[in-house]
């Protein structure tokens, strides 16, 4: 009797092993990054604790004994059914005003040229040896955009989702120290000294209102499976702009993208299992992240230098480097790097345009890779 | 490394950026000469009065302000950024 009960504790350490060990070191790391460092605190906590729960003993919260567990049910429902990213695509469209890209629709060339970086890592993660869907799911890490990322991965390469997803979270939050350094080897400083003048005009309320419906029929027809990202996202932003549903405008920026945001990271959390997590391909995606922000960071600059070659006013190419869907993060680094040069030298206006028009860049990238790549292995 | 992988990996990447230059490129179009137009033709009359809000609706809205717009957001960061 007493050996059965003393059997009965023991078990749980009995099924733990340095897997489960090094599980519990990874989630309380980015738990620490959340608490202490501020790095996307909001999704890297859920996910840290997540990755704790999942790997305790007989992964109870998962499945045990033929009992679906809690966070199963959640990753079925919301993950695999793709209904999470596309509610937090609500939230998120919500939370974005396309203003400043009516004053300056140009910059959204920007927003796709920085979107380069996303192929290109896919170019190098076939190098490496990850087959195209693995790989297309690696390259959107480079689109900077967490749903969309999640949203790939969920079609492509379910087996990666919790490296995929930590991966291109925590690099996000990693744009201050990531783009400084690659807009400084490809620019010159009298490049960086290159004023931008900026002249707002009033753009009547039926542009704002009727933008998210023209973006989602022209991107839909361009290209169908992204309507589900496109729409959702664009439907957030006509709650926000048509201007009497202010409450649902606020309900979906704040409690819906909360509790959502909430539910996703425990469940990203759960799927890091120690036996499909601790994979030298987990080390190899944080790798291959690093390369799409490089790269997407290079080809906007690039290609604003690219343009200047044939401007006789010259674009500051640190707009450039804008292009991506991290929003304000890259267009506050590229202003503070101008106010190095110049404390006088305000680009914020042009960098926060060409931002904007990255957050669209990468739902459009999203949808071409979800569509090209179940042609190209036909 | 596989052969035809790579291969479709960079025709993905011809085609995928040919159709995100052709998106925006179309937006870019578009998007300049609806504002050019609307401006023309649509131009708000009163800005006090520019949501249309009236006893009817009023109740469909809450009393907090509208979240900072990018432009607002872009002030107030060129105005931190400079205090530091």
């Amino acid at each position: 009797m007493i050996q059965s009960i003393l059997s009965f504790f023991a078990d749980g350490f009995m099924s733990l092993g340095w897997q489960q060990g090094v599980m519990y070191l990874i989630g309380a790391a980015l738990i620490w990054l959340a608490v202490a460092k501020d790095y996307e605190p909001m999704l890297l906590l859920p996910i840290g604790f997540g990755a704790i729960l999942v790997n305790l003993p007989y992964e109870v919260v998962w499945q045990h004994e033929g009992v679906t567990g809690a966070l199963k049910i959640l990753f079925d429902a919301g993950i695999l059914t793709e209904l999470f990213p596309l509610l937090i695509f609500i939230g998120v469209g919500a939370m974005i005003e396309f203003a400043p890209l009516f004053q300056r629709p140009w910059v959204m060339l920007f927003g796709a040229a920085a979107h380069l970086g996303i192929f290109i890592t896919i170019i190098v993660a076939v190098l490496i040896g990850f087959d195209l869907k693995e790989a297309a799911s690696i390259g959107i890490i480079g689109a900077a955009d967490g749903p969309t990322s999640i949203y790939v991965t969920t079609r492509f390469a379910k087996h990666l989702m919790g490296p995929i997803t930590v991966v291109a979270y925590s690099y996000m939050s990693l744009v201050p120290i990531i783009q400084p350094p690659v807009v400084r080897m490809l620019t010159t400083k009298r490049e960086r000294l290159i004023r931008m003048d900026a002249h707002d005009r009033k753009v009547p309320k039926v542009v704002t209102i009727s933008f998210p419906i023209i973006v989602t029929l022209i991107a839909s027809i361009l290209v169908p499976i992204a309507a589900p990202l496109i729409g959702f996202l664009m439907f957030g932003n006509l709650i926000r702009e048509c201007g009497v549903l202010d409450k649902l405008s606020l309900t979906a920026q704040n409690e819906l993208s909360n509790i959502v945001t909430l539910l996703l990271g425990i469940t990203i959390g759960a799927s890091m299992r120690a036996s499909d997590f601790l994979q030298y391909k987990t080390l190899l995606i944080m790798g291959l992240g690093l390369v799409a922000f490089v790269a997407d960071t290079a080809s906007g600059v690039l290609f604003a230098k690219f343009l200047n070659l044939f401007l006789r006013k010259k674009i500051n190419p640190m707009i450039g480097a804008c292009g991506i869907s991290a929003f304000p993060m890259a267009s506050r680094v590229i202003q503070k790097m101008a106010f190095k040069d110049d404390p006088s030298n305000v680009i914020l206006s042009h960098a926060v345009s060409a931002n904007v028009s990255g957050q669209l860049g990468s739902v459009i990238a999203g949808g071409i890779v979800l569509a090209l790549v179940p042609v190209l292995l036909q | 490394m596989n052969t035809v992988t790579l291969v479709q990996s960079l025709i993905l990447t011809a085609v995928g950026m040919i159709v995100v230059f052709a998106f925006m490129g179309a937006l870019i179009f578009i998007v300049h000469f609806y504002v050019a137009l609307a401006t023309r033709f649509f131009s708000d009359k009163d800005d006090g009065d520019k949501n249309g809000e009236n006893g009817s609706n009023a109740s469909n809205k809450t009393n907090d302000a509208k979240p900072d717009s990018p432009e607002q957001v872009a002030a107030a960061i060129a105005a931190a950024i400079r205090r530091k």
